[in-house]
C-alpha cells in the first residue's frame, strides 16, 4: 500500500466511522439481529463488514444507546437489538447534525 | 471438513482472544449470526457447502484476531491488528524470562551462603527482570504500531496484518472430556489399585529388592545404611496412603466418588507435604548414616557429607515444588470458580 493509498484509507475510515453509527441507530428503530441488520443494512447500499458492525452493537448497547434480549427464533438463540429511549433522543440529535454537515457540504461543493 | 467444523474452529480462534468473562456470550451471539449467514449462503447456492466452498467461506470472514480485537476496549498504544500478536508475544517471553530467573535465583539460593536477606532479595530480583522485559517488549510493539499506522511502506507486513489470516492457523476443537463421567468400576479399579500399591510399600522395609532390584544386593555391600528419620519417613508416606485409601473406600461406600473431590485432592495434596518436611528435619541433617562410623569414618566420610548435602538440597528442592504446585493448583481452582460464578451472574 503506498503512502496516498494509506493516507486515503485512514480517512475514508474515519468518514465512514460516524455514518455507520448513524445509519445503525436508524435502522435499528426496528428490532434486529445482528446479521439481518447487516442484510438490511448492505440492501441499501451500506455494506459492513463483520468485525466493524457486531462489536459496534455492542459498544453502543454499553453506553445505553441500544437495548437487546436473547430470543429463539428458527430453532436458534439470537441476541435481537432495538434502539433504546436515550438513544431515540441522541439519534435525534446527531441526525440533525449530519443534516445541517451534508447541507453545509452541498454549499461548500 | 465441512463448513460447520471450519465456522467452529474460526469461533475457538475468536474465543482465545476475547476477554474471558464475556467469551461465552460474544461467541454465542457471532455463532448466530454466522450460521444465519452460512443458512442463507447455502440457501442461495442451492445444496450444502463443499469443503472447498467452505474453506473459501470461513476464509473471506473477517481475521479472528481482528474480529476479538475489536471487542476488546480501545488499546491506545496497540492496535488491533498487532494486539493478539503482542499478548502472545508478551505472555510467552514474560513465562520463560520468569523460568529461566527463578531457577537462576534458585540455584543462587542454594548454592550461596544463606542470609535473611536472601529470598526477597531473590523474589524483587525475579519480579524485576519479568517486569523489565514485559515494558521493553510493549515500547517495541507500540514503536512498530505507530510506525506501521504513519509509515505502511516501512513495513508492509505489519499493515497487512490486518487484512490476511490463513485457515491453516485455526485451533482444533478438542472433544470435551471434562463432563466425562467417572464410573463405579473406575472407582474401584483405583481402590483395588491403591491397596496393591499399599501392600507392596508395606512390604518394602523387608523386602528391599522390590525396589531396588538386583541392586538391593549392592546396597547391603556398601558401608553406608538409612538413618532412624527415613523409617519416619517412610511410615508418614504409608499412613498417608492409609488416609488416601481409607477415604477412597468412604467415597465408593457413600457414592461420593461422582463429585468432584476436589477437597480430597487438596487435602492429599496438602498431607502429600508433610512426609517431606518431616524429612527435612532430620538430626544433623543425616539421611544416611555408616554402619560402622568408628571404623570407617575416616575412609567415607567425606562421600557421606557429600551424599547427605546432596539429599538435603533434593528434598528442599522438592518441598518448594510441591509448596509452588499446591499453590498454583489452590490459585487456579480459586480463579475458575470466580470466572463461573461471574458467569453464571450474568
Amino acid at each position: 500500500m503506498t503512502v496516498a493509498e494509506s493516507q486515503f484509507e485512514n480517512l475514508r475510515l474515519e468518514l465512514r466511522r460516524g455514518c455507520l453509527t448513524l445509519a445503525v441507530l436508524g435502522q435499528l428503530k426496528q428490532e434486529h439481529y445482528g446479521y439481518t441488520l447487516r442484510k438490511s443494512l448492505a440492501g441499501q447500499g451500506l455494506e459492513i463488514d463483520e468485525s466493524t458492525l457486531y462489536p459496534l452493537l455492542r459498544r453502543l448497547e454499553s453506553q445505553g444507546l441500544l437495548t437487546s434480549e436473547w430470543r429463539e427464533e428458527e430453532k436458534r438463540n439470537k441476541r435481537f437489538y432495538r434502539l433504546s429511549s436515550d438513544g431515540e433522543a441522541i439519534f435525534a440529535r446527531l441526525l440533525d447534525e449530519w443534516k445541517a454537515i451534508n447541507a453545509a457540504i452541498e454549499n461548500i461543493l | 471438513m465441512n463448513a460447520m467444523e471450519l465456522l467452529n474452529r474460526y469461533l475457538e480462534a475468536v474465543r482465545k482472544q476475547l476477554p474471558w468473562e464475556r467469551q461465552d456470550d460474544i461467541v454465542a451471539e457471532l455463532r448466530a449470526n454466522l450460521e444465519a449467514q452460512l443458512d442463507d449462503k447455502q440457501e442461495e447456492l442451492g445444496h450444502t457447502l463443499t469443503a472447498e466452498e467452505a474453506k473459501a467461506w470461513v476464509g473471506q470472514l473477517p481475521p479472528p484476531a481482528m474480529m476479538a480485537g475489536r471487542y476488546r476496549p480501545q488499546q491506545y498504544l496497540i492496535g488491533p491488528g498487532l494486539f493478539p500478536i503482542y499478548l502472545l508475544i508478551l505472555r510467552m517471553v514474560t513465562f520463560w524470562v520468569f523460568i529461566c530467573t527463578a531457577i537462576v535465583n534458585g540455584i543462587r539460593l542454594f548454592t550461596q551462603p544463606w542470609s535473611a536477606g536472601a529470598v526477597p532479595g531473590a523474589i524483587v530480583d525475579v519480579a524485576f527482570v519479568v517486569l523489565l522485559n514485559a515494558a521493553i517488549i510493549t515500547v517495541i510493539f507500540a514503536a512498530i504500531e505507530y510506525a506501521a499506522l504513519h509509515h505502511p511502506e516501512w513495513m508492509p507486513q505489519v499493515a497487512e496484518l490486518r487484512c490476511k489470516w490463513d485457515l491453516k492457523d485455526l485451533p482444533q476443537i478438542e472433544p470435551v472430556t471434562r463432563g466425562k463421567k467417572r464410573t463405579r468400576a473406575h472407582t474401584m479399579i483405583d481402590a483395588v489399585a491403591h491397596t496393591l500399591m499399599l501392600c507392596w510399600l508395606l512390604l518394602l522395609p523387608k523386602y528391599p529388592v522390590l525396589i531396588l532390584g538386583p541392586g538391593a544386593f549392592i546396597v547391603y555391600a556398601l558401608p553406608y545404611t538409612l538413618a532412624p528419620i527415613i523409617m519416619t519417613f517412610y511410615w508418614a508416606v504409608v499412613a498417608l496412603n492409609v488416609v488416601q485409601l481409607v477415604w477412597k473406600l468412604v467415597d465408593l461406600y457413600t457414592g461420593a466418588w461422582k463429585g468432584e473431590r476436589k477437597l480430597e485432592h487438596f487435602a492429599i495434596k496438602l498431607m502429600g507435604i508433610i512426609p517431606i518436611v518431616i524429612a527435612l528435619r532430620a538430626p544433623r541433617k543425616m539421611w544416611v548414616v555408616l554402619k560402622n562410623p568408628v571404623a570407617e569414618f575416616a575412609k567415607y566420610g567425606t562421600q557421606l557429607a557429600q551424599i547427605n548435602q546432596a539429599i538435603y538440597i533434593g528434598l528442599r528442592i522438592v518441598l518448594i515444588i510441591a509448596v509452588i504446585t499446591f499453590a498454583l493448583e489452590v490459585g487456579n481452582w480459586f480463579l475458575q470458580s470466580y470466572r463461573r460464578s461471574l458467569k453464571s451472574a450474568a
